[in-house]
């Protein structure tokens, strides 16, 4: 019995040692994160407008709250043998590298008209950088009837059509 | 059954790559086009309105429209006359081009010759007015006395500059 309580004497005070151990002193350091998103915007660059010896155009900028970012442009007095070139500045407003890039869709108007038109849209090539001189890129929509067109149906006729440019992330 | 598991775990995270790529960010802005078309409307101008040329009588009608109506009067075999006019555009979008087509001659076609024509330069923009045209009318020696004539001269008018 003696024996016994010996043993359980030493295992407690090994114990009592361990635990001395753990008691030592310590500090705590912390590391506290902030993350913020970056932004992907764009806008268009007032430009330019396209001149040509018969048919008019008009070109503005109706949203202008955060920049322009929908540009109307009004072309009256086409005809065939029309070719115009209406070019445009996208910006890169935001905090992300961005390529850009096009659809569009005729969203209204005389059928016929859209048939004889051909509108095309070139996007800005390349990736629009956050700042410097690579902020910016150009492209330009074309809108053009060809001379053959014949149909006099289409005098005095409109038509409609929207390019959809899409700021995407490039990285 | 951990192989089973490994497979898996390589697939979703796959997938979630995939996932990451189309959910990049962006942002649209939109040019929204109106096109309208004009229209062209030649009109004759300037033709001469009545006189005597070489002992015939005639008179034109039409100017300011798109129909011209010559009318000669005792006319005889071996008359010529010339005949000057303009074309106007009266439309919004240019002329760009002025062709004549066949000269229609009734009842008797070889008996008047309508020649040496010439038209107004194009382009004509809106609104302006150009001189130029012209052609020439012969009465040939088949002519029949008291006989009245009709002559068509069509003048195709198109677009573009």
């Amino acid at each position: 019995m003696k024996k016994l309580g010996l043993i359980v004497l030493a295992v407690v005070l090994a114990l009592g040692l361990v635990g001395a151990a753990y008691a030592y002193w310590s500090q705590s350091l912390s590391i506290n994160g902030t993350v913020t998103a970056g932004t992907v915007a764009a806008q268009f660059v007032s430009t330019t407008t396209p001149t040509d010896p018969y048919a008019t155009t008009v070109v503005t900028y109706p949203v202008q709250g955060n920049g322009y970012t929908v540009m109307d442009v009004a072309v009256t007095g086409a005809y065939p043998g029309m070719n115009l070139t209406v070019p445009f500045e996208v910006e890169n407003t935001g905090t992300l590298p961005v390529t850009v890039s096009s659809t569009q869709a005729w969203t209204g108007g005389n059928a016929t008209l859209q048939s004889d038109l051909t509108v095309t849209t070139t996007a800005p090539a390349g990736t629009l950088q956050v700042s410097g001189a690579f902020q910016t890129g150009n492209g330009n929509v074309v809108i053009s009837m060809p001379s053959s067109v014949s149909d006099t149906s289409i005098e005095n006729q409109t038509c409609t059509f929207t390019v959809t440019l899409s700021a995407n992330q490039a990285h | 059954m951990k192989k089973i598991g490994f497979i898996v775990l390589a697939v979703i995270l796959a997938l979630g790559l995939i996932g990451a790529a189309y959910a990049a960010w962006s942002q649209i802005i939109n040019v929204n086009g109106t096109v309208s078309t004009g229209n062209i409307q030649p009109l004759f101008e300037n033709a001469d309105v009545t006189g005597t040329y070489n002992g015939v009588a005639y008179s034109v009608t039409g100017n300011g429209t798109t129909a011209l109506t010559l009318t000669l009067n005792y006319a005889y075999p071996g008359w010529t006359g010339t005949f000057d006019f303009d074309i106007e555009n009266g439309g919004t979008a240019p002329i760009g081009s002025l062709n004549y087509g066949s000269v229609v001659v009734s009842p008797y076609p070889a008996d008047i010759t309508v020649n040496n024509g010439t038209l107004p330069a194009t382009p004509i923009a809106a609104g302006v007015d150009v001189s130029g045209g012209s052609f020439m009318v012969t009465i040939n020696g088949t002519a029949v006395q008291n006989g009245v004539y009709t002559v068509t001269i069509p003048i195709t008018a198109a677009t573009g500059p």
